[in-house]
C-alpha cells in the first residue's frame, strides 16, 4: 500500500512537471504564431496596397491615353493623386521657352504663385522631386513666397525622360499624408501624365500654329472665316449689332521697295500690334491679305466701329519706323460696315467693307469710310 | 522524437500491463528526461529504445511484440485524436498512401522540425500495395503494428509480408500487402 502511494506521488509530480513543460512549449508556439500572423497581415496589407496602386495606374493610363485636352489631363492627374493623398492645395505649371508658365491653382494654393525661377532652382538642385516636410518651422523662401505654412510641400517635376514639360506643386496639411508607397505611386502617375501632357502641349501648339499668322500673331484668314461665320450667325439669331473693319496699309509696296522687306515686315507687325491694342478681347482680328487686316467687332454698331477705326487710324499714323538712314511713318485706309438685316451674309458684309475701303483710297487714303457712303 | 510517441508509450504500458509497471520502467531506465514527457515536446530517440528494451526485460515480452502492440495502440490513438485523417477513407489500401502524402505533410506544418520516416507506396497490381519503409531507427515492427491495426479497423481481408534489404547504408524494409 505504502509502495503504491509512493508510485502515485511520483507520477503526480512527473505529470505536473510535464504540464509545466507543455505550457512553456505551447506559449512559445503561440508567440511564434502571433509574430507570424502579424507578418502575414503586413504582407496582406502590402499586397492590397500594391493591387490598388496597380489598379490606379492602369485606369490612369487608360484615362490619360484617351484625352488630348490639357485641362482634362491635369484634372485627371490631380484626382488620381487625390485618391491616395489628401491634398489641400495644388498648382500646375507648364514648361515652355526655358521657364515655367503658370497654368492653374486650387485649394490653399489658389491665387498663389511660386517664383518660377525659384521653382526651377529647386528642381535642378534636387534632380527630381523635392519634398519639404514640416514646413511650419522651415525658414524657406519658397514658402515665404507662397505665404502659407503646411506639413508637406511637394514640388513634383513632370518630365518625359530628361525633358521637363511641367511641374506640379502639392500642399498637404496631414502629417503623414505621403508615405513611401504613395510616393512611388505619385511619381509613377506624374511620369505617365507627363507624356500625355507633352503630347497635349504639342497638340495645342500645332493647333495654335494652324490658326495664327506667324509674322503678326493675328489669326489667319482661314480661322477668321470659320470664327467670323459663327459669330455672324449668332448675331443674326439674337438680333445683335455686328460690324467689320477692313484696314489696308497705304503705299505698302513703296515701303517694301524703298526700305526693304525686313522693314516692311516690321511695319506689318507694329500695325497688327496697334490693332490688337485697340480691340477688345472678344473681337476677332486677322491678317486678311498681304497688308490687309480684318476686324470683326461683336455687339458693335457702325458708329462705334467708326470711332474705333478712327482711333486706330491715328495710332497707325503715329507709329515711327527707322529706314533709309532716317525715320518715316505710314498711314492706313479703313472701310467700315455693319450687319444689315436677317438676309445679310458675312460675305456681303465684308464686300461692303471692301467697297468702303476702296472709297477711302479713292478719296486720298489715310481715312475711314463707312458704308453707305453715297455710291453713285 | 516527438513527445506524443512517449506519452502514448507510457499510456500503452499503463493499459497493457499496469500503472506499477510504468513507474518501475521509468525508475530503472534512468532517463535524461526523468520520464517527464509532454506530447508537444521533443525527446531523444534513445529514450524510447531504452524504454522498449527495459519493458521487455520487466515483462518477458519480446521487443518485436511490444513494438507491434504499440503500433496498434498508436493507430487507435490517431483514430480518436485525428479523425480528419480518416475522413472519407474506406480501406487500408487507400489509407496507407496518405500517411506520406497527406498526414506527414500536415504534421510538418505544425512541427517543422519533426523527423518523420519515409513510407513510399506503390501499386504493383490492382488490390495490392508495396510500402517501402526507410529508417535507421529499426521501427519496422511498430510500422507493421500500425498496418495491421489499419487492416483490422477497415475490416479488410489482407495479409502483410515483410522483407528486409540490408545491402545499402540504411536498411530498406518492404511491406507487401495483398489479399488473403
Amino acid at each position: 500500500m505504502e509502495k503504491q502511494l509512493e508510485l502515485m506521488r511520483r507520477r503526480l509530480v512527473r505529470e505536473r512537471l510535464a504540464r509545466k513543460e507543455a505550457e512553456t512549449i505551447i506559449e512559445a508556439k503561440i508567440r511564434e504564431l502571433y509574430v507570424k500572423t502579424q507578418e502575414l497581415e503586413c504582407i496582406a496589407a502590402a499586397e492590397r496596397r500594391a493591387r490598388m496602386e496597380a489598379e490606379t495606374l492602369r485606369s490612369a493610363l487608360e484615362a490619360f491615353a484617351s484625352g488630348l485636352e490639357l485641362e482634362e489631363i491635369v484634372n485627371l492627374l490631380e484626382s488620381y493623386i487625390g485618391h491616395h493623398v489628401v491634398i489641400d492645395g495644388s498648382t500646375v505649371y507648364f514648361y515652355r521657352d526655358d521657364n515655367f508658365r503658370f497654368y492653374k491653382s486650387s485649394g490653399l494654393l489658389d491665387g498663389r504663385c511660386i517664383d518660377t525661377e525659384l521653382l526651377l532652382g529647386y528642381i535642378e538642385h534636387a534632380q527630381g522631386p523635392w519634398v519639404l516636410f514640416e514646413t511650419f518651422d522651415a525658414d524657406d523662401s519658397a514658402l515665404w513666397v507662397l505665404g502659407t505654412r503646411s506639413r508637406i510641400l511637394v514640388i513634383l517635376p513632370l518630365a518625359v525622360q530628361e525633358r521637363l514639360v511641367g511641374c506640379l506643386v502639392l500642399l498637404c496639411n496631414e502629417k503623414n499624408a505621403i508615405d513611401e508607397n504613395v510616393w512611388g505611386l505619385i511619381q509613377a502617375l506624374a511620369n505617365e501624365a507627363a507624356i500625355t501632357i507633352e503630347n497635349a502641349l504639342l497638340f495645342q501648339e500645332i493647333k495654335r500654329l494652324s490658326i495664327i499668322d506667324p509674322l503678326t500673331g493675328l489669326y489667319n484668314r482661314r480661322h477668321f472665316n470659320s470664327t467670323a461665320t459663327l459669330e455672324f450667325d449668332r448675331a443674326r439669331r439674337y438680333g445683335l449689332p455686328l460690324s467689320a473693319v477692313l484696314l489696308d496699309i497705304d503705299y505698302f509696296k513703296h515701303v517694301n521697295d524703298t526700305y526693304g522687306h525686313s522693314v516692311g515686315d516690321e511695319v506689318l507687325v507694329k500695325v497688327a500690334a496697334a490693332c490688337m491694342h485697340e480691340m477688345r478681347k472678344t473681337d476677332i482680328h486677322a491678317r486678311y491679305g498681304g497688308e490687309e487686316y480684318c476686324l470683326l467687332l461683336l455687339q458693335t454698331a457702325s458708329d462705334m466701329a467708326l470711332n474705333l477705326a478712327e482711333r486706330l487710324r491715328e495710332s497707325v499714323a503715329q507709329l515711327v519706323f527707322e529706314g533709309g538712314g532716317g525715320n518715316f511713318t505710314v498711314t492706313a485706309s479703313f472701310g467700315v460696315s455693319e450687319r444689315l438685316n436677317d438676309n445679310d451674309t458675312l460675305n456681303n458684309l465684308l464686300e461692303r467693307c471692301d467697297k468702303a475701303l476702296y472709297e477711302a483710297k479713292k478719296r486720298g487714303r489715310n481715312r475711314v469710310v463707312a458704308w453707305p457712303f453715297g455710291e453713285s | 522524437m516527438k513527445g506524443l510517441v512517449f506519452t502514448e508509450f507510457i499510456e500503452y504500458v499503463d493499459n497493457r500491463f499496469s500503472f506499477e509497471t510504468s513507474e518501475n520502467l521509468i525508475e530503472i531506465s534512468d532517463l535524461p528526461s526523468e520520464g517527464v514527457y509532454t506530447s508537444v515536446g521533443t525527446y531523444e530517440f534513445r529514450e524510447l529504445e531504452t524504454l522498449v528494451r527495459n519493458l521487455s526485460y520487466l515483462t518477458d515480452v519480446p521487443v518485436a511484440e511490444i513494438l507491434r502492440e504499440f503500433g496498434r495502440h498508436l493507430f487507435r490513438h490517431f483514430l480518436i485524436s485525428f479523425p480528419i485523417f480518416f475522413e472519407g477513407i474506406k480501406s487500408t489500401l487507400a489509407f496507407l498512401p496518405r500517411v506520406q502524402d497527406y498526414i506527414h505533410l500536415e504534421v510538418r506544418k505544425l512541427y517543422p522540425d519533426a523527423e518523420l520516416p519515409d513510407f513510399i507506396c506503390n501499386v504493383p497490381a490492382q488490390g495490392q500495395l508495396i510500402m517501402v519503409y526507410r529508417s535507421t531507427r529499426n521501427l519496422e515492427d511498430l510500422a507493421e503494428g500500425l498496418i495491421q491495426a489499419s487492416i483490422d479497423y477497415f475490416g479488410d481481408s489482407l495479409t502483410v509480408k515483410r522483407s528486409t534489404d540490408d545491402s545499402g547504408d540504411e536498411p530498406v524494409i518492404r511491406f507487401f500487402i495483398a489479399p488473403k
